[in-house]
């Protein structure tokens, strides 16, 4: 009776070894490999932490638009009362990264685009972009809008001085006027001046219009600011 | 004699415990060996997530993307290549890449196609030849050529390329080794107990060790769901990663069920040889 009641027991503890053990190896692996090798990798899944984001991916190509048009007459007339007019920066919504924030209109060029922040592929296959380097309309510094030549820039090429450039926002209209074009290679530097202290604006585009193939010019037209809410912080 | 004894168990659950990081470790080896170290692996994933077809969209709309900057109709991109061209593309990249070769697209088909598509387009629209400005061309081309390149690339390949293959020809050997450990470590045990029984038994302690260890593998990664969080900017790419991660899983999955049965037989036996001894 008791040899039966010691075989039964030993059965029993070995049961239990086949679910315990293993749960203990198992933890153990884990724990020399972090041990041996985490101080050694602790670079490499650093960096493959970096790849990683906390929601899923959004492969969508629209674009998010946040313009909403003010009445045509708002600022829009040129002359002191339109230049003296004031927004407060708190009530401007800065746009992000590709979001589409206004339209862009030069009715003697026949140029009438979206207006986008950013001039990446999305912008610039919708509308044009303001390089992101640059400020939008209002901060009294420079404008520096690019888009396609053969697409909705193609108009510039009829860009003359006096001709109007209308930029329309949901905090503002604004007028400038074209003051010269000018042919720079798209490495001149000097073509703008991304430092510079009153309102402008400055277009471009490729160089020579329809013209088949990566040029290396660059089709510049200036134009200084008129009227619009001036944005103050 | 009681002493003896108890060494001799102490020193078999260590042995146990050897043989499930020996187990673990080549399963893990094996896993790794015939999937992300696998072209065929990898094509059968791209099949399966609608790669080429990503790949063919994501191409032509950055071509089209360059052709409102160069004059070109947005239907032109449709005419440079089709999804066959694109596989034999990255069929010739993966069998450079695995073989170790080199890890760098060859643009030069692609080059010869958009050139031929771009002189097809020329004489449709009856544009004079002689207006269109070679270099202008030229940077085109390049530019056309950069572009697929990039896409074709498998996001991170180049950059561990220097560890995958050294790993490539690593996992071999650890494979060989571990199996070659696992019955040293089988045939020490067997030489320590004089009972079959208890011979089985440590020998499923350690394959259910391994066994579990494998297994957290892909719970980890299914319950995570970091596969869905990558940050890659290509649909492609992106599906492709997610595709080959549970497809890795699903293998690990495989891999814990085939050390299940195997620690399910040696249990058996061990009940077998225990009952036995009774």
């Amino acid at each position: 009776m008791q040899e039966h009641t010691t075989k039964k027991h030993r059965h029993k503890g070995g049961g239990k070894n086949f679910l315990i053990l293993p749960l203990v190896f198992c933890g153990l692996i884990y724990g020399l490999a972090a041990l041996i090798f985490y101080p050694a990798l602790s670079p490499f899944f650093s960096s493959v932490e970096m790849m990683f984001s906390d929601g899923d991916k959004d492969f969508s190509t629209a674009y998010e638009n946040i313009f909403v048009p003010l009445p045509e007459d708002t600022s829009l007339e040129s002359g002191e009362n339109g230049s003296d007019q004031q927004i407060d920066a708190s009530d401007v919504q800065y746009p992000n990264y590709g979001v589409c924030f206004g339209q862009l209109t030069i009715e003697d060029c026949g140029v009438h685009a979206k207006l986008f922040y950013g001039d990446g592929n999305v912008p610039l296959r919708n509308g044009v972009g303001i390089y992101n380097g640059s400020f939008i309309p209002g901060y009294g510094k420079t404008v520096l809008v690019a888009g396609h030549n053969n697409t909705f820039f193609n108009g510039l090429k009829y860009a003359q001085p006096g001709q109007e450039v209308k930029i329309s926002t949901s905090y503002g209209n604004y007028v400038y006027q074209i003051t010269s074009a000018e042919v720079k290679k798209a490495s001149d530097n000097t073509a703008f001046d991304l430092g510079a202290q009153e309102e402008n604006l400055v277009m471009y585009t490729c160089y020579p219009f329809d013209e088949l193939g990566l040029t290396e010019q660059r089709y510049f037209v200036y134009a200084k600011y008129v009227s619009g809410p001036k944005i103050i912080r | 004699m009681r002493g003896n004894s108890v060494i001799k168990r102490v020193l078999t659950v260590v042995l146990a415990f050897f043989l499930s990081i020996v187990i673990f470790v080549m399963s893990v080896c094996v896993v790794a060996k015939a999937t992300v170290f696998n072209k065929s692996f990898i094509i059968n994933c791209m099949d399966k997530c609608g790669y080429f077809s990503d790949l063919d969209h994501e191409i032509k709309q950055s071509l089209t993307d360059l052709g409102y900057a160069s004059g070109l109709d947005e239907g032109f991109s449709e005419s440079v290549f089709d999804e066959v061209f694109l596989k034999e593309q990255t069929d010739k990249y993966l069998d450079a890449y695995y073989s170790g070769e080199s890890t760098v697209v060859d643009t030069v088909d692609f080059e010869q196609k958009f050139s031929a598509a771009l002189d097809n387009y020329i004489s449709d629209k009856n544009i004079d030849p002689d207006t269109v400005n070679s270099n202008s061309r030229y940077v085109l081309t390049k530019n056309a050529a950069e572009i697929f390149k990039n896409n074709i690339k498998i996001p991170m390949f180049t950059t561990i390329a220097n560890y995958f293959y050294k790993a490539q020809f690593g996992l071999t050997v650890i494979i060989i080794s571990s199996a070659v450990l696992t019955v040293l470590i089988a045939v020490t045990m067997l030489l320590l107990n004089k009972w079959r029984h208890r011979f089985y038994r440590n020998l499923s302690y350690g394959s259910l060790g391994a066994t579990l260890a494998v297994l957290i593998i892909p719970v980890a990664g299914y319950i995570s769901g970091f596969a869905s969080k990558v940050n890659f900017t290509q649909r492609s790419a992106y599906n492709l990663f997610v595709t080959t991660v549970n497809q890795c899983q699903a293998g690990f999955l495989l891999a814990a069920a085939v050390l299940v049965i195997i620690s399910l037989i040696l249990i058996l036996l061990y009940r077998r040889s225990y009952n036995k001894v009774k």
